[in-house]
């Protein structure tokens, strides 16, 4: 009698389960094998629950209604489109292609490739939509300018976004009360090459921006707008260095024992927390003040402008304070961690259950 | 939760799974709903998990352990007060007629 699933079929499960619920999950499965067909049916019955888990703790509502609001208006321009619904198709598409991608993403030693894979899969999603409404239904094909324009544009700074600020990954609270050094080594070494990351691309950014507006105060234009452009290139220089003095990683020694190294964690969460808090006044506001300037500005010395220029503004700060929040929401899950790291200590290896414990429920 | 507790140290999927369906007979719980369940216990900070040594009856795969956190434990303690107080007022009521009598723990052999 066999003990063990065919491997075609235990190929397939593998390949169906989300990587980060594969192991235990295939080892259940495989624990309570009896036939093919037994084998084939749990795991077909128990997917749609372990994908929807995984959907709920990778999925964040703002970060969607952020990158649709993104990809409808920016990427895929809604308003000049034919059809509203146009525009509609290829954004669905886009968030349902890198939600699964976050489903299923697993521990990659490059980021960098994670994220190319990330984009292709997105951009063949919408050019295959584009394909079959080509073939169906036309009037529902987006324009020219949008595919050859705000499509490729807008792909290219969802690409830095998604490198800059990796998704896809779950951490649970951190309520455990006992971790072993490994998965405190794990989870620094993982915290320090995000931050590290994303600072780098930030200033990256930070250069490109401050380039540009320098180059745009000596474009033709009203001086408010100069006088915008000059400020918003001061205000990514100033971010720029602010990254660079208060926001580089401090690596945390690996020679360092248990204690040593959840307190040194605990102190640099912190620093996180304070920066991740204060974000609005040292990022938000410098930059939103130039970009006002820059775009709004010419618009006050217009008379019949007033009403576009309250929105433009309305919008700014709109987009400023979603910013703030997200990093507040940042800065109290750091604080969170810290919290919990405080009552943590290091887990023992595991010793062979206690006589007195029963090995199997009710026996 | 308290299959969690039941299975103390051996709290895995599959001995939860097992333990969930004798508390819940004779209706029968999907294998992917303990598993939903155990990762909301575990967002919520209720449960806490780790990933055991490889065992080769299971095809050299690891099992996924869960143990009842302290914020679990309150949880739990507060269902269970909860769920006697409900068995005592429908049993007040029901308790004659249904055969229900009052809650009483069950002995421990």
């Amino acid at each position: 009698m066999e003990t063990r699933s065919p491997e075609m079929i235990e190929r397939l499960v593998r390949v169906l389960v989300p990587p980060a619920s594969r192991e235990h999950v295939l080892g259940d499965l495989q624990e309570r094998y009896v036939s093919p067909r037994q084998y084939l049916a749990d795991a077909l019955k128990a997917l749609p629950f372990i994908i929807a888990s995984r959907v709920r703790r990778t999925t964040h509502p703002v970060g969607l209604l952020l990158a649709g609001s993104f990809l409808y208006w920016a990427v895929f321009w809604g308003n000049r489109q034919e059809s509203w619904v146009a525009a509609l198709i290829p954004t669905l598409l886009t968030l349902i292609a890198l939600g699964l991608r976050d489903v299923y993403r697993d521990v990659t030693p490059s980021w960098l490739r994670a994220v190319v894979v990330d984009m292709t899969i997105a951009t063949s999603a919408v050019l295959l939509s584009q394909a079959v409404l080509s073939a169906t239904y036309p009037a529902l094909l987006l324009n020219q300018v949008t595919l050859q324009v705000g499509f490729p544009f807008g792909f290219v700074i969802l690409f830095f976004v998604r490198w800059q600020t990796p998704t896809g990954f779950h951490q649970p609270p951190g309520f455990a009360r006992h971790i072993s050094m490994q998965e405190l080594r794990t989870e620094i070494v993982g915290y320090e090459s995000t931050i590290r990351r994303a600072i780098r691309i930030e200033i990256g950014a930070c250069v490109v921006v401050a380039m540009t507006f320098f180059g745009m105060m000596w474009a033709p234009g009203p001086l408010v707008s100069k006088i915008g452009s000059g400020f918003t290139s001061a205000a990514a220089l100033f971010i720029m260095w602010f990254l660079h003095r208060h926001a580089r990683v401090r690596p945390i020694p690996d020679t360092l024992g248990f204690a040593e190294s959840i307190a040194t964690y605990r102190a640099d969460l912190e620093r996180r927390q304070r920066l991740s808090k204060s974000f609005g006044w040292w990022y938000v506001m410098p930059l939103g003040i130039g970009i006002g300037l820059t775009g709004i500005g010419p618009q006050l010395q217009r008379p019949d402008s007033l009403l576009s220029a309250a929105l433009s503004a309305l919008v700014l700060v709109a987009v400023g304070a979603i910013l703030a929040l997200v990093h507040r929401g940042i800065a109290r899950k750091a604080l969170t961690r810290s919290e919990h790291l405080a009552v943590v200590s290091e887990r023992q290896p595991v010793l062979p259950a206690s006589p007195q414990f029963p090995s199997k429920t009710g026996e | 939760m308290a299959a969690v507790l039941r299975c103390g140290r051996d709290a895995y999927g599959v001995t939860i799974h097992e333990a969930v369906e004798k508390l819940s007979a004779p209706k029968s719980v999907a294998l992917g709903a303990v598993y939903a369940t155990l990762d909301r216990l575990e967002d919520k900070g209720l449960v806490s998990s780790w990933l055991s040594d490889p065992t080769p009856e299971r095809g050299g795969r690891s099992k996924r352990h869960y143990q009842l956190e302290q914020d679990g434990r309150r949880a739990l303690r507060e269902s269970v007060l909860a769920a006697r107080r409900i068995c005592d007022a429908v049993a007040e009521v029901w308790g004659a007629e249904e055969g229900l009598g009052k809650w009483k723990p069950v002995r421990q052999k």
